[in-house]
């Protein structure tokens, strides 16, 4: 692969390398700065990048490496920044079951970290469960697992729950109808 | 409380249906970032490393 082929897949590859780390962290500008090292760290190490293999993968193993080293540094702060999120989030007593982009970014980062990436690999950027766990480095009932309850906890932070439980929040009870009919 | 304790006699279909639910909206959300438009900043980069590349090999 030519320096250029590889820099033109890299630009193919930065929408959902940035989906991935918006989601990751909550935050547009920390996300961004996320994807500009995976960036420059591809380029750098392009040429230990075995042709055949993956790109998608090896650029989304390089970016969560690169979120967890600047996570750990900022653990503190990070903590901080969500309870104040947390604060905002979650409860909408009066509001219909309208959920806009950023009640998922919210809800998002309040999911433990672990659960949170495998969710995002696994349900939003068509990684296999397979590909999911090489990028995390467990095993692969351990990402079904997180993905598993990390589905339930979204749910519950989104308010998903109430439509099935205490039934009826008119917008939530349409969009699930509409898409599953009961059996 | 958000975080009360799931009830077990919640029936495995109703908790499908919100899987389900939280999947396809996790999707329109994330399909919505990556429909934006690729920063600037990151094609400029990605030309100036072309750049000094073909100056320096």
């Amino acid at each position: 692969m030519s320096d250029r082929e590889f820099r033109n897949d890299l630009i193919a590859f930065i929408p959902p390398l940035r989906a991935f780390a918006i989601s990751l962290t909550g935050k547009v500008d920390r996300a961004d700065d996320l994807v500009q090292e995976t960036l420059l760290k591809a380029w750098a190490n392009r040429a230990s990048f075995e042709p055949g293999t993956k790109l998608k993968a090896w650029l989304f193993t390089i970016l969560r490496n690169e979120f967890y080293t600047v996570f750990r540094k900022r653990k503190r702060e990070v903590e901080d920044a969500d309870g104040v999120i947390a604060a905002n989030v979650g409860v909408h007593p009066g509001q219909h079951s309208h959920m806009d982009l950023s009640d998922m970014r919210a809800a998002l980062v309040r999911l433990p970290v672990d659960q949170r990436e495998a969710l995002l690999l696994v349900s939003a950027s068509d990684m296999s469960y397979e590909e999911a766990a090489v990028i995390c480095g467990v095993a692969v009932g351990t990402i079904k697992s997180r993905v598993n309850r990390a589905r339930v906890k979204l749910g519950e932070l989104l308010n998903l729950k109430e439509a099935s439980e205490f039934g009826p929040e008119p917008g939530v009870q349409a969009a699930l109808t509409s898409k599953f009919s009961p059996s | 409380m958000i975080d009360k304790t799931v009830k077990k006699s919640k029936t495995s279909e109703a908790q499908q249906v919100v899987k389900e639910a939280v999947s396809s909206k996790l999707k329109a959300y994330y399909d919505d970032i990556s429909r934006q438009e690729v920063p600037q900043r990151f094609l400029d980069l990605l030309q100036d490393l072309d750049k000094a590349n073909e100056r320096s090999g």
